[in-house]
């Protein structure tokens, strides 16, 4: 019984001034999500369920990925926070400032010196290394969720491998569209077993998924699943032989700022005309360039 | 130690488990620290790091199972149940008699539910192509991994590849030897024995 | 070339927490202190500690003040202070039957063993605006005490115990032990220590609703009630008081108060058949912190609903009830499209572009 061994704690007096451990989050919630962590990335693509906390940010806002963040960061992590691709994005800079304030921890915008990286609907454009660890933020975790909205069901068709729904759900699409649909949260398959939804990121980061040098940690935490794809595993996004996967195509417009012409951009709309200019939306890699474009 | 100081040994301990699992096959060191050599103090940090009164553990070999179950018992507070129900295993020596293939291995709906094996071996090393006991192929390993490991029955890797058999179900393992390194393998990996 | 800037995330936030604390205190009033919400808004300190799942008056008045009355956050705030407390351990079970009564009522019958007691309710009250009470003051507040004490004439004893009229019609053998979903394994589950699983244990199930939003959860039982659904509730009893909260000690082992909590308890009775075919009744159960009748009885309601044997109405689906009442859930989510969601929408902007240039391309082979 936990009332007895906290009556026997010499250090209970720090506990009632409200002392906070490290990171946040007590022992016995980051043991819980360890266990969950080593089980997502020995099967990749698997949601597991864990018992996320309520965290000081809002549900939807980021706190799954915030508890993985806080459950493996230590001391000597070099942590960068990115939303939509941007460092300087609010809610990005409010979770950096969170775990800093918790840890100690160094914040940095460069993504190469970065050892964990948490990122909303993004995968930085510069490779990631077997020292570097992907954290991502996700809203819904359930790739089936579009076309089945109940738990006990989408659980029986992953562990049937029975995805017949979903690949009835790109054919409709085609034939409704004559192009798959789908923008972001595309469909891939993991490890030749598990369809997985990716997060909001957009098609373009997909291919990042595959045969990666570096660990990507998925974590939702008002649904409380946490998956993963060890690094130099198979992920193939969903494809017909005649439909294949398009990335998105944006028709030879270049960064303003760095003059980039394979990065995933953002379009801004300038005007009331509609004119528009186009940036990187990893602005920490457009800066970079533009840096060195400029020697 | 003090308490934070222990949150963050414990957290490093981790990371080290995970670099492990992400990477099956490859070796690393627990801590740099030189009094965790020594084969217990290698398996008590582990187990402090992932056992909890909310699992249930058991340790299967041949000799002073009560013991080492008693201490992680009291060092962790994990409670102890029998081998086919148990989240982490924890082998001590080099053969199970066979109780390694009652361990659970999770049900279709909830494969994690499969459970963790804590392997406590003589020595682990990198191998060869031509000097190895395992060979793995799989997720987190470019192409394919070389290993030796002193101080487990071949028979035993038999009975881990059968468990695995099944994918997604299955177990995973965490291997602690006597020089304070682990090794992992994940279900994922394919498991070729010399 | 045009340059968009995209620094000033930080300062912008800072600035917008100020603003919002401008917000609160601009007004010429006084500083609203902590006591006065907790004494003088004490149904809201209430609904805020059931839904914050913590019960701590002080602090639950506090987020409250803080949030500018915002009840959402509140309970937020609340729950967000809640997980940075230790477990220390658990309680031994609570009886109803130990319940220090404020007030018990059942409208099952016309009157009860122990009586009905009325206690603090504003059901029979006309709901007249008081503009009197823009006057309000000390005086005025210690002459109606004054004059309510000294018009009593005597003082009924309360009886010794309060029966609980469920037990009266259990003894009858009138209501049905149903082996329900998931209660045939005794083992209470904790909802703060896992997610989630279909089809849920009862312990889940009603520590889901004990922490629900009252909103949501009125919204679905009342659509029960209205007809989407089978569970036509009759109020066995009603009862608010003081339960006592009872561990067992750490050194004599024996039974030991530490203090007791203000709940509300709700159960409702339904009609239905057993599976021999004879009509029986069946009992909803709905507990919550603090004096909240309508989460008490919306949940009870739902407790009743989501065992129906077919779920053909929302509120007898138990995964979409447990799914969606809990507040801190529903609200984040709400609010998180308002996060940039421009990297995503410039995805779909692609496809829906480039379905239409397929769409409009002449005819090509595509079958």
């Amino acid at each position: 019984m936990h009332l007895k061994q906290w009556l026997n704690d010499e250090s209970h007096d720090d506990r009632l001034t409200a002392n906070y451990s490290f990171a946040f989050l007590d022992e016995g919630t980051k043991r819980e999500i360890r266990r969950k962590i080593l089980k997502a990335i020995a099967i990749p693509g698997y949601q597991v369920p864990f018992g996320s906390r309520e965290m000081p940010i809002a549900r939807g806002w980021g706190t799954g990925g915030l508890q993985i963040t806080l459950s493996i960061i230590g001391p000597r992590d070099i942590l960068k926070v990115i939303d939509q691709g941007a460092d300087d994005s609010v809610n990005a800079v409010n979770i950096g400032r969170f775990v800093n304030r918790v840890t100690g921890v160094s914040l940095t915008t460069d993504t190469a010196d970065a050892s964990i990286i948490q990122t909303r609907h993004r995968i930085p454009e510069e490779p990631l290394s077997e020292e570097q660890v992907l954290v991502l933020q996700v809203p819904i975790p359930e790739v089936l969720r579009t076309i089945e909205p109940s738990e006990k069901e989408t659980r029986r068709m992953h562990a049937e491998a029975d995805y017949s729904a979903m690949w009835l759900y790109l054919y409709e699409d085609i034939i409704k569209y004559r192009e798959i649909s789908i923008g972001s949260r595309y469909p891939v398959t993991v490890n030749h077993r598990y369809i997985m939804d990716p997060s909001p990121i957009p098609r373009w980061d997909i291919s990042k998924l595959q045969m990666a040098k570096n660990l990507f940690i998925f974590c939702a935490g008002r649904e409380k699943r946490i998956y993963a794809i060890p690094p130099y595993t198979e992920v193939r996004p969903l494809e017909f032989e005649d439909h294949k996967f398009r990335v998105e195509d944006f028709k030879g417009a270049v960064c303003s700022r760095c003059g980039s012409t394979n990065t995933y951009l953002d379009e801004i709309v300038e005007n009331e005309n509609g004119m528009r200019t186009y940036s990187c939306s990893d602005t920490a890699y457009c800066a970079k360039a533009a840096l060195r474009k400029q020697q | 130690m003090k308490p934070m100081d222990h949150e963050i040994q414990t957290q490093q301990v981790f990371r080290t488990i995970m670099r492990a699992m992400g990477y099956p096959g490859t070796i690393h060191r627990l801590l740099n620290h030189p009094s965790h050599k020594t084969r217990t103090s290698s398996l008590q940090l582990v187990a402090e790091t992932l056992f909890d009164q909310d699992v249930t553990f058991c340790v299967i070999g041949d000799q002073g199972m009560r013991e080492l179950e008693d201490i992680l018992h009291k060092l962790t507070n994990c409670p102890v149940t029998e081998p086919s129900l148990a989240d982490f295993l924890v082998m001590t020596s080099p053969a199970s008699g066979g109780k390694l293939l009652t361990a659970k291995t999770g049900i279709p709906e909830y494969p994690d539910h499969g459970a963790t094996v804590l392997f406590s071996v003589e020595s682990l090393a990198d191998g060869s192509a031509s000097d190895f006991l395992v060979r793995l192929t799989g997720p987190g390993i470019l192409g394919e991994k070389y290993i030796q490991i002193q101080g487990l029955d071949r028979e035993e890797l038999c009975h881990l590849r059968e468990l695995n058999s099944g994918y997604p179900l299955g177990i995973d393992s965490i291997f602690i030897d006597q020089q304070g390194c682990i090794m992992c393998i994940p279900r994922t990996a394919k498991i070729q024995l010399r | 070339m045009a340059y968009v800037a995209v620094k000033g995330g930080k300062v912008a936030i800072e600035k917008a927490a100020k603003c919002m604390e401008y917000e609160r205190i601009k007004g010429a009033s006084s500083p609203l202190e902590v006591e006065q919400i907790k004494d003088q808004l004490s149904l809201l300190v209430d609904r805020v500690m059931g839904e914050g799942s913590l019960y701590a008056p002080d602090l639950a008045a506090l987020a409250i003040k803080q949030s500018s009355g915002d009840m959402l956050e509140s309970a937020f705030i609340l729950r967000a202070y809640r997980t940075t407390q230790p477990r220390l351990g658990f309680t031994l079970p609570g009886q109803a039957g130990e319940m220090r009564i404020m007030r018990r009522i059942s409208a099952a019958f016309k009157d009860i063993p122990g009586g009905q007691v009325l206690g603090p309710t504003p059901d029979y009250s006309l709901r007249l605006m008081d503009f009197d009470l823009f006057e309000d003051s000390h005086k005025r507040r210690q002459e109606f005490i004054q004059s309510l004490f000294r018009d009593i004439c005597e003082i009924d004893e309360m009886p010794e115990n309060f029966p609980k009229i469920v037990e009266l019609l259990r003894k009858e053998n009138l209501l049905e032990e149903r082996d329900r979903k998931g209660s045939s394994d005794l083992r209470v589950d904790d909802v703060t220590r896992g997610s989630l699983t279909f089809p849920a244990s009862r312990s889940v199930s009603l520590q889901s609703m004990a922490r629900g939003e009252t909103g949501g959860m009125l919204l679905l039982a009342y659509s029960n009630m209205r007809g989407y659904g089978n569970v036509h509730p009759t109020v066995g009893e009603l009862r608010v008081g003081f339960m006592p909260v009872n561990i067992l000690h750490p050194y004599t082992r024996e039974a030991y108060a530490v203090g007791e909590i203000k709940v509300t308890e709700a159960e409702i009775i339904s009609q239905s058949k057993t599976s021999e075919g004879t009509p029986k009744f069946t009992l909803g159960y709905g507990l919550c912190f603090g004096h909240n009748e309508v989460k008490a009885i919306s949940m009870a309601v739902l407790d009743r609903a989501t065992q129906a044997d077919e779920s053909k109405a929302p509120s007898e689906d138990q995964e979409f009830v447990l799914s969606h009442i809990d507040g801190i859930e529903s609200m984040g989510f709400c609010n998180h499209f308002k996060l940039p969601h421009y990297v995503t929408f410039q995805s779909s902007l692609d496809r829906i572009r480039k379905t239409q240039e397929v769409w409009d391309a002449p005819e090509a082979v595509v079958e």
